[in-house]
């Protein structure tokens, strides 16, 4: 334990006499904080620069660039399509839309097209979705215009539909009368055929009445007119009847047809009556969607301070873990600690919890770095933090020393050192979500300790986790811890032998 | 012999092909200093190294009071000190914070390091500079800083390698004074030098090291008056240079074998020889059809260095046609 104890506090002696290598470990962290604070304080895109080209600008296209605009875009419209791409493979602008001739709300054969660099992966999505949701909600607003229209053509017509309905239904009930009154009339004229049987019977007796020829000849005569007359008017009836038949007929078809369209108005103002939808928006865009942040707070600052911590961890460790180890073998004072009684062992640890207060200076640097720039307050949860990054930190530190023991030259093993972490950061969440990655590696990469640690401290910091459900991240860095333990201890024997 | 402290029994050491140390002897009476000698490149630290276990041997072994040390003891650590040519301390603590620091490596408790600190710190002359720190020390000082270092846990023997190297005369008398009050108080030392003189100043008993063994060992007058000269310099130069004359014959002799072998070969394998011999060379070398002995000496003596050694390649072309001529011949014999 003496032995322990002169170790570290001589590791912290020299550390802290090397007062560049002391300075540039400390103050990194709050050079981290300040810069990155300061630049994710807020959760806003700044300083795009977009291209836009269209063979006819219209009134909309116009307005689309003036809302991008207002949202601090710098918009520059270029002479052709090309010059459009070509400000973005230039770097010039970050995103180019390239809008269709004389773009209307009337319908577009031409889509608006985005062209953006995806080799920028980090922000070509954000890019494409946050000026693409500019353009939707111009797209929205007119289609909240055109709804409207139709709503209110659709409640005009709720409107005067019944009124229609009840003229038509009036006109039935005429027709009806109509032929009601045709039949009447109809069946009201009376049969003249008995009455002409009548007078030919008359006419009959009148000859055998030998009255005198003139007064015969006359009544003859009138007789004769009476039964011409009544065979007329008998003639008339039959028309008459036929006609009032005709009329009924006719009535009765046009009160079917009246009936047909009465009823049809009857559904569709039925239809139209189950229409409850009054307002535009609901029309244009009938699915509303909210994103709600799982946290309250807004700034990308938030998001990225799990990550931020990980990392720091993770180069902090592992370079430094490195650099101590390597200054161990180098130093003059290595056969001497080879010959004294002090265990390997012992010199291993010195080095990790040298490493590991090192590591809690910087870290108690970077939170209270955090709390005065940014106002987070890690104080509620950090016992939890402070668990993960001692899992996270034990085992960057042994891969450090595992690569400090096992190359000879200073330069190549920190050069291995930082390949070593940019690899890890690499596989994690830094750059691209891990679920971007194919194959193997992406299995591989779900037990990066990066990973592993980001995500713990993720879920610690952000949403307020019990540590209890951090079991399986703290099992997995402690299998990996294990298997540091065994790799530094061999490689720490093999230079040893090859000293 | 009764009070001898450490031997080493045919030791050998090689790193990989490199044979450093082959079968030496020598023996370590307590109490005495004890001064190996050899030019630089001999193995002098490997035979320090190989003291306190640094090294294991390649063969033979290494006693501490007739115990194999790389076997039979478990903690030799605490019997030696060990001061480097080059000084085993960390340049970034101070005198003091080293001593008191290497005291905890041996498992020593404050009070101790404390005492010890004190005694140590006058002897070796630093008390002025106990808190500067070691990179600040002129090369003397970390020299004499280093045996503190050495000496905090009271070990039994003390080895130093080069104690006297890049020291002006006057830190060397120093330095050879420090040595005498140490061993006055009873520690062993094995010291190794190029300097002869320190020897002959200081040293109870001496080795001599030359191309890999230890060809003198014992009482440095002895030694003076076997090779009849009045300083170890002299005996060392007189072993040397009829040790380099024997190196010389037996080389002239491998080279006279070579010729007699070649000279005897057939008209066309003597040619091929002597060609393949010279193309090492000058590719282009052109070579006569009749080959004389004298031609043979010649070509052989260009390709050798002064101490009339062949180089590997030069040897390779010879045997492995001389060894493809007797293969044939010896088939067309049965």
């Amino acid at each position: 334990m003496r032995s322990l104890i002169s170790i570290i506090g001589k590791n912290l002696k020299i550390f802290g006499r090397s007062k560049i290598s002391a300075l540039v470990i400390l103050l990194a962290p709050i050079l981290i904080v300040f810069m990155a604070g300061t630049a994710f304080n807020s959760s806003s895109l700044s300083g795009i620069n977009v291209g836009v080209y269209s063979e006819e600008y219209s009134g909309l296209s116009d307005e689309i660039i003036k809302n991008l605009e207002s949202e601090a875009f710098f918009v520059q419209k270029l002479e052709t399509e090309s010059a459009c791409v070509d400000s973005v493979k230039k770097s010039t602008a970050h995103i180019c839309i390239v809008f269709p001739k004389a773009l209307s709300t009337e319908g577009n054969e031409q889509p608006a097209t985005f062209y953006v660099d995806n080799s920028r992966t980090n922000i070509a999505y954000i890019l494409v979705n946050k000026v693409n949701k500019n353009i939707e909600t111009k797209a929205s607003e007119l289609g909240v215009v055109l709804a409207q229209n139709l709503i209110d053509t659709i409640a005009s017509a709720k409107e005067d539909l019944p009124n229609e309905r009840e003229g038509l239904n009036n006109a039935i009930l005429t027709a009806r009368v109509i032929e009601e009154s045709t039949q009447e009339i109809a069946s009201n004229i009376p049969d003249v055929n008995d009455t002409i049987a009548g007078l030919n019977e008359a006419k009959d007796i009148l000859h055998s009445l030998n009255l005198s020829s003139s007064a015969e000849d006359d009544l003859d005569e009138k007789l004769d007119q009476a039964i011409s007359d009544l065979t007329e008017i008998d003639n008339s009836k039959s028309s008459l009847t036929e006609t009032a038949q005709s009329i009924t007929e006719e009535s009765a078809k046009a009160r079917m047809i009246i009936t047909g369209v009465a009823t049809n108005i009857e559904t569709i103002l039925n239809e139209l009556n189950s229409v409850t939808i009054t307002e535009a928006e609901k029309v244009a865009s009938p699915i509303k969607t909210t994103i709600k942040p799982l946290t309250a707070e807004e700034s990308n600052w938030n998001y990225i301070f799990p990550l931020l911590i990980s990392l720091v961890v993770l180069f902090g460790s592992v370079i430094l873990s490195t650099t101590l180890v390597l200054n161990e073998k180098k130093t003059k004072a290595f056969f001497r600690n080879f010959i004294t009684p002090t265990r390997d062992s012992t010199f291993v640890f010195g080095i990790y919890i040298t490493v590991m207060l090192i590591l809690l200076l910087q870290l108690a640097v970077l939170f209270a770095g955090t709390f005065w720039l940014t106002n987070i307050n890690i104080a509620p949860v950090i016992g939890e933090s402070l668990l993960i990054v001692f899992l996270g930190g034990t085992v960057f530190t042994l891969l450090g020393m595992f690569i400090g023991y096992t190359f000879k030259s200073e330069e190549t093993a920190i050069l291995a050192s930082i390949i070593a972490a940019s690899l890890l950061m690499f596989l994690s969440n830094t750059i691209l979500p891990v679920e971007s990655i194919t194959g193997n590696i992406k299995y591989i990469a779900q037990f990066n300790p990066l990973v592993l640690t980001a995500t713990a401290l993720n879920k610690v910091i952000l949403f307020g986790a019990p540590i209890m459900e951090m079991g399986m991240s703290a099992l997995y860095l402690g299998g990996e811890i294990l298997l540091m333990v065994i790799l530094t201890a061999v490689s720490m024997k093999v230079a040893k032998r090859a000293a | 012999m009764d009070d001898e402290l450490i031997q080493l029994k045919e030791v050998s050491k090689k790193f990989g092909k490199n044979q450093v140390l082959d079968a030496i002897n020598l023996t370590i009476p307590e109490k005495e200093i004890v001064g190996i000698i050899g030019a630089s490149g001999e193995g002098k630290t490997t035979i320090l190294k190989l003291l306190v276990g640094f090294y294991k041997p390649t063969k033979g072994e290494v006693t501490y009071l007739r115990k194999n040390i790389n076997r039979e003891m478990g903690d030799i650590e605490k019997l030696y000190g060990f001061a480097t040519e080059d000084g085993s301390f960390y340049e970034k603590l101070s005198v003091k914070e080293n001593i008191f620091h290497f005291g905890k490596l041996y498992g020593l408790k404050n009070n101790f390091i404390k005492e010890r600190y004190n005694e140590l710190i006058r002897l070796v002359g630093l008390s002025a500079a106990a808190n500067t720190l070691a990179e600040n020390l002129s090369i003397g000082m970390k020299k004499r800083l280093d045996i503190a270092c050495a000496l905090v846990h009271n070990p039994q023997v003390l080895i130093m390698d080069e104690p006297t190297a890049d020291l002006d005369p006057l830190l060397r008398k120093n330095m050879l004074n420090l040595i005498r009050d140490i061993n006055k108080k009873g520690t062993t030392i094995v010291l190794t030098t190029q300097l002869m003189q320190e020897v002959d100043e200081i040293c109870d008993r001496i080795a001599i090291l030359f191309n890999k063994k230890i060809i003198e060992e014992g009482d440095p007058k002895k030694i003076k008056q076997k090779y009849g000269k009045s300083n170890i310099e002299g005996v060392f130069t007189k072993i040397f240079s009829q040790k380099r004359d024997e190196i010389e014959k037996e080389n002239e002799s491998k080279i006279n074998h070579l010729v007699k072998r070649i000279k005897n070969l057939k008209k066309d394998d003597k040619h091929e020889i002597i060609k393949k011999i010279k193309e090492i060379k000058d590719p282009e070398a052109e070579v006569p059809k009749n080959i004389t002995p004298e031609a043979i000496e010649k070509v052989l003596r260009e390709h050798a260095d002064e101490e009339a050694v062949l180089p590997d390649d030069v040897l390779e072309v010879i045997e492995g046609h001389l060894e493809n001529v007797e293969e044939e011949s010896n088939e067309k014999l049965n």
